[in-house]
């Protein structure tokens, strides 16, 4: 039988793998045979997820990727140590909840920072001819907050509104190198973001998304998708996975 | 933090005049105590305090004292 996502051999970067989507996916794609390139801050954290990925091939490096300034170099690295990427997820970031009054300058650069600059810094770093196969697969995850509008979320909903944007161009700069560009908006998962969102959260949101909470395999799922051969026809796209929370 | 100083930081946030809260006011009669106010002070107190509120914490707000309270290290 014809196995519709194949990631044998695949060399795949996920940014964010010590917890929540990232490590979800690092556990999913290694599933499929991928080799999985973790990298979060918490280098704990990156050994559990290490220890939870099937087949053997995995590295991992822990690095804060809000230095966005050193990326360049650390991409160099991983890929003198690793080899060339096949594929690049980006998971990490901070879900920042403040109303406008309370998002001083130095916390929308801290969201920025994380949720966008170092984004599009790796997708730079990455994307060089050296560090990439020709038909890479960059994803990005966004998050349904970058079209919808609730309060205290302008700092997150803006870093995230630009990943799409960036996406979108990013799909039509590279797509001479083959590569693809897409990001995925979760609606609400199951993450430790969540939890903290969960305490705050007015009950006619949790309504909204009438499928429930979503699981980070859900997330995981269309993420491997994205990044096998069967999805190569897809790029420049924002795909919402929210259990019907935007189709009102 | 002092009481006067905690008043004070609860009206900056809340956008009150200086001087228009006391502690025995009712939040209900406090015409800033909106949504926007309680995402504020969410924020306030786990910046100055280290203290994660929740929905339950102002279901129990009834008085202005009631959030000063819970303004602790």
């Amino acid at each position: 039988m014809e196995q519709f996502i194949d990631l044998e051999s695949k060399l795949v970067l996920i940014a964010g793998a010590s917890s929540g989507i990232g490590r979800a996916t690092a556990v999913k794609l290694s599933k499929y045979g991928a080799k999985c390139v973790l990298i979060a801050r918490r280098e704990d954290k990156l050994r559990e997820t290490l220890e939870l990925l099937d087949g053997g091939g995995h590295a991992y490096y822990a690095a804060d990727l809000s230095m966005t300034e050193e990326i360049s170099d650390l991409v160099k690295r991983i890929c003198g140590e690793t080899g060339a990427f096949d594929g690049m997820v980006y998971c990490a970031g901070i879900g920042t909840s403040r109303p406008l009054r309370m998002t001083s300058p130095s916390v929308m650069q801290e969201t920025m920072n994380i949720n966008f600059f170092a984004f599009y810094e790796l997708v730079r770093a990455i994307s060089a001819k050296k560090h990439c196969h020709e038909g890479m697969h960059i994803v990005g995850i966004s998050s349904i907050a970058a079209i919808q509008g609730e309060k205290a979320q302008s700092a997150y909903s803006a870093s995230k509104a630009a990943m799409d944007a960036a996406a979108r161009v990013l799909a039509q700069e590279l797509a001479a190198k083959k590569i693809t560009v897409n990001t995925i908006r979760p609606g609400m998962t199951r993450t430790e973001m969540y939890d903290g969102f969960l305490k705050i959260c007015d009950e006619s949101l949790l309504q909204k998304q009438f499928l429930g909470i979503a699981e980070t395999e859900d997330i995981a799922n269309m993420i491997a998708f994205l990044l096998s051969p069967a999805a190569r026809f897809i790029t420049g796209a924002n795909i919402n996975i929210d259990g019907g929370y935007t189709c009102h | 933090m002092t009481p006067d100083e905690k008043l004070a930081l609860l009206e900056e946030i809340m956008e009150s005049d200086s001087g228009s809260l006391t502690p025995d006011m009712l939040l209900a009669d406090v015409e800033e105590y909106d949504s926007i106010a309680k995402l504020s002070i969410i924020v306030m107190m786990e910046d100055e305090f280290g203290i994660s509120l929740t929905k339950e914490d102002f279901e129990s707000f009834i008085t202005v004292a009631d959030i000063l309270e819970r303004m602790r290290s």
